[in-house]
């Protein structure tokens, strides 16, 4: 009978803790005291007038782009010898006790806290720029890691045509020592802390929300640049408080006051005389997931039309095998619009979920987020015929290597070739896609900095970041790539509202690109309250 | 009459003090808390609840069955299992899509090739080891399960593919049952299921290799010492594991998307049901793999309408499933269905 108790009392323990684990995984309710970005709000309302009823129209006069790469070339050398003369001009240089370095339009790295034994060069010899990458090649989101893959390819073909030039005339190849870490960010520490004091890499790229927020403390900690992070989290956008990290794609919690822009424009249609609408989403839980809620959150809290958007969430977890559960659950919701926060797989699910029960037909607006938009979620090889037709999404200002659409663009045609040489077919991963969206930031930010006075460092890679201006060829027109040191932490601010139209396989625009470039504020994330204080 | 009241009184606080006894109380608390949201939800809410419940459950249990096969012989947990069966997806998969192999030929194929392999792997990997001392197996079954997955997204990439469903899978072939959806690719699986089960009853009751088998299972040395080949009766144990395990990948895999990790993702909930049904009883795991199914659905679905647990939410699924595993554990290590293992000293 004693034992009968104690074991009685160690199973409810037990069960009460994994309860309260998941509860704290789970918890979303923190999050309403987050504020919506003033700047972005303005800028997302004043294009929307622009653009009411001019599907298709452009808010802002585009320079003709170069019709080859040969051209591309030409404009990326002009806009970077730019770069280097504005931050050469601007005199960056170190404190003469080397504790603080002062870079360009108001971007300072306090040197004084870095580790003993830490250089600005580690990583870089005369030979070489080893740069650490940790990555999903295994698990559920294995897809990411063709990411990777695009980088090497890069990297290998850099290097054949003479790898990086440094402004002291030497040539670099460039190495990146990828790792494994399954998309799983326990993982990542372990594999952050290998490259960090065996590989001894000059700067480490990581992939996902939850792997770079578990390592940017550690990375800042020991002033080792975290740069163009593979996640739109708005926590890299922080260059006081982690002035080694940065993003590249559009944030989420930018996307989530487009969505909110979006329905606000519309709610009359779906709900005239001041009617109500419920909001569903489908929530993954981490701090991806997490991200896009406190940013839609956030927004809804101040929006004019609070009281007539009722605001409903499930969450799932990443590993969820099926979604049906949650799915029946938001379609008894009756639901006026329903959002995907998630990725990977269940992008596809909820549109597949969402034809299956109804929601397809009863839903007006259902929105897949930004990093679902490739032919490999949406694709009618993997949603059927009429899955996703007549679904939105903010396109978070990126082209789709995978549509026709884009058969004729130069940059493209290139990438589309160098994979087929390198024996991938390009339509086999949506991934290999964002490879190059990505790569191409790299290559770019690196030739910058190795053209800077004193050559490659760690604090000329940054302060080279934070003053990126520049044609992003995987970028859609009117889309900038730029930073403007402490004023603007963010590279790509703006996107498109695009409609599936499933019969040509292709995003429509439902309206103009918005630019907000320079609009988002900067974000100190609270990681206890999950948002930008 | 007193007495009699007061012994059946008796009995039935035994009862409930028992493993089975503790389990029901469980099911009926629950069941009573989530009465009032079930009554707010309405009937066609709880229907469809119910039938995602069977079409969750026919997943679980398609996964589950393969787990207790090997158990049952082993009393191995075989971590394997459900990539052996991943990779006999892709193989169907590949089969229908690149060579156009009709959907059901394609799954018989790679359920041959599967129970080759499997029969391969207990040969070459297995049988060399002493069973009774389950580490090193269950460590070459943990390793082969990262060998298999690494294998398919070399082969077939990491990019997850949709797969072609054996039943009409249109998101119009459903019936409607008082405005809930009962697909026909649930009622498909349902069925295939049910006839694995008795593929496999009559193949162990009603078979001298099915007989061979159990005498395996009971005893392994009393087996051998009446001419049982128990090697051979193993590795044919792991060939019809592998190859059921691939039926029920095939099964599942269209809902779930094909993807090197789609097994793996699911091999949780089965062991679930596995154990709440109890490890070595087929018919328990199927049980088992319905009630984890029914209650997650439940739970998860109704349980953050009652005050205070809208947190409850469906990502709590994995977190029921394993507190389901470790009640188990506690209060009933056999399972509902399972033997209880006595042995003497």
């Amino acid at each position: 009978m004693g034992f009968s108790k104690k074991r009685s009392f160690g199973a409810a323990v037990v069960g009460l803790s994994l309860i309260a684990a998941g509860c704290g995984g789970g918890d979303d309710g923190a999050s309403t005291e987050g504020t919506v970005d003033a700047g972005v709000k303005a800028g997302v309302d004043d294009a929307l007038k622009a653009t009411t009823t001019v599907a298709g129209g452009a808010t802002t006069t585009v320079p003709p782009k170069p019709t080859s790469m040969a051209e591309w070339e030409v404009l990326w050398a002009k806009e970077r010898d730019a770069i280097v003369k504005k931050i050469t001009d601007s005199k960056p240089a170190k404190s003469a006790d080397g504790k603080t370095f002062t870079g360009t339009n108001g971007f300072v790295i306090d040197l004084s806290k870095c580790p003993v034994g830490w250089t600005d060069t580690e990583g870089v010899s005369d030979t070489e720029i080893k740069i650490g990458h940790t990555t999903a090649q295994s698990g559920t989101l294995a897809d990411y890691g063709n990411i990777a893959r695009v980088m090497q390819l890069r990297a290998e073909n850099i290097n054949k045509t003479g790898g990086i030039k440094d402004s002291s005339g030497k040539s670099r190849k460039l190495t990146f020592v990828v790792k494994d870490d399954g998309y799983d960010a326990t993982r990542t520490i372990p594999l952050v802390d290998e490259l960090l004091d065996s590989e001894k890499v000059f700067a480490i790229i990581t992939l996902g929300s939850p792997a770079t927020m578990k390592t940017y403390d550690k990375m800042n900690q020991r002033c080792v640049p975290q740069p163009l992070s593979q996640t739109g989290h708005p926590a890299w956008g922080d260059p006081d408080g982690h002035p080694w990290t940065t993003g590249l794609q559009l944030a989420y919690n930018t996307e989530a006051v487009l969505w909110g822009s979006f329905i606000e424009q519309n709610i009359d249609k779906i709900a005239p005389n001041n009617g109500a609408i419920t909001l569903c989403a489908l929530v993954m839980n981490n701090d991806f997931g997490k991200s896009y809620d406190a940013g839609f959150k956030a927004y809804h809290a101040q929006s004019a039309l609070k009281s007539r958007i009722t605001y409903v969430t499930e969450t799932i977890e990443p590993t969820a095998p099926t979604i049906t559960d949650p799915m029946t659950t938001l379609a008894s919701k009756n639901c006026t619009i329903f959002i995907a926060m998630t990725a990977g797989t269940s992008c596809t699910q909820s549109i597949q979920e969402a034809a299956n029960n109804g929601m397809n037909e009863k839903v007006k607006y259902r929105f897949q987020p930004s990093v679902c938009g490739s032919i490999s979620f949406v694709g009618k090889d993997k949603v059927g015929n009429a899955g996703a037709n007549g679904w939105y999404i903010v396109q978070g200002g990126v082209k789709d290597l995978n549509s026709p659409a884009y058969d004729n663009d130069p940059y493209m045609k290139f990438a589309r070739e160098e994979l087929r040489v390198a024996g991938h077919d390009y339509k086999s991963s949506g991934s290999f896609g964002s490879g190059y969206y990505f790569a191409w930031g790299y290559e770019q930010v690196l030739r910058v900095a190795s053209a800077l006075p004193g050559g490659l460092s760690r604090t000329n890679l940054m302060n080279a970041i934070r003053n990126m201006d520049m044609t992003h060829p995987y970028l859609l027109d009117g889309i900038k790539f730029n930073m403007n040191g402490n004023k603007d932490a963010y590279l790509v601010e703006g996107g498109i509202y695009q409609i599936r139209d499933a019969a040509t396989e292709t995003w429509k625009d439902a309206g103009a690109v918005i630019d907000l470039s320079g609009k988002s504020k900067n974000c100190k994330w609270d990681q206890s309250k999950g948002i930008c204080a | 009459m007193t007495a009699v009241t007061t012994e059946s009184r008796g009995s039935f606080l035994t009862w409930l003090k028992t493993g089975s006894g503790i389990l029901t109380t469980m099911m009926v608390v629950i069941t009573i808390a989530l009465i009032p949201a079930i009554i707010q939800g309405g009937l066609k809410l709880f229907l469809q609840r119910i039938f995602d419940s069977l079409n969750n459950g026919a997943v679980y249990a398609v996964t589950a069955i393969a787990l207790v096969i090997i158990f049952k012989a082993t009393t191995l947990i075989n971590f394997a299992g459900a990539n052996i069966a991943m990779f006999g997806a892709y193989i169907c998969w590949w089969l229908n899509t690149s060579y156009g192999v009709p959907i059901w030929f394609a799954v018989f194929a790679a359920m041959g090739a599967m129970a080759v392999m499997g029969a391969v792997i207990e040969r070459s990997l297995i049988r060399p080891f002493d069973v009774s001392d389950h580490l090193p197996v269950v460590l070459i079954t943990f390793g082969l399960a990262a060998i298999l997955e690494a294998f398919a997204g070399g082969f077939w990439g990491l990019e997850f593919h949709k797969f072609p469903s054996p039943f009409p899978s249109d998101p119009k072939d459903r019936f409607t049952i008082a405005g809930a959806f009962l697909r026909h690719e649930t009622i498909g699986t349902l069925i295939v299921m049910g006839m694995m089960i008795v593929g496999v009853y009559l193949l162990l009751k009603k078979t001298k290799v099915g007989l061979a088998f159990r005498a395996v299972s009971s005893n392994p040395e009393s087996a051998r010492l009446v001419g049982v080949r128990t090697g051979r009766t193993l590795q044919a144990g792991w060939a019809l594991a592998s190859a059921l395990g691939v039926l029920g990948a095939c099964l599942v895999a269209k809902q779930t998307n094909l993807e090197p990790a789609f097994m793996a993702k699911l091999v949780i909930f089965a062991f679930a049901a596995a154990t709440l049904g109890g490890l070595d009883s087929i018919g328990g795991s199927v049980i088992g793999a319905f009630i984890v199914a029914l209650v997650q659905s439940m739970l998860t679905g109704y349980g953050q309408e009652i005050p205070g647990f809208s947190w409850l939410k469906s990502n709590f699924a994995l977190v029921l499933a394993f507190v389901l595993i470790l009640v188990v554990l506690l209060f009933k290590p056999a399972g509902l269905y399972g033997t209880r293992r006595i042995e003497r000293v």
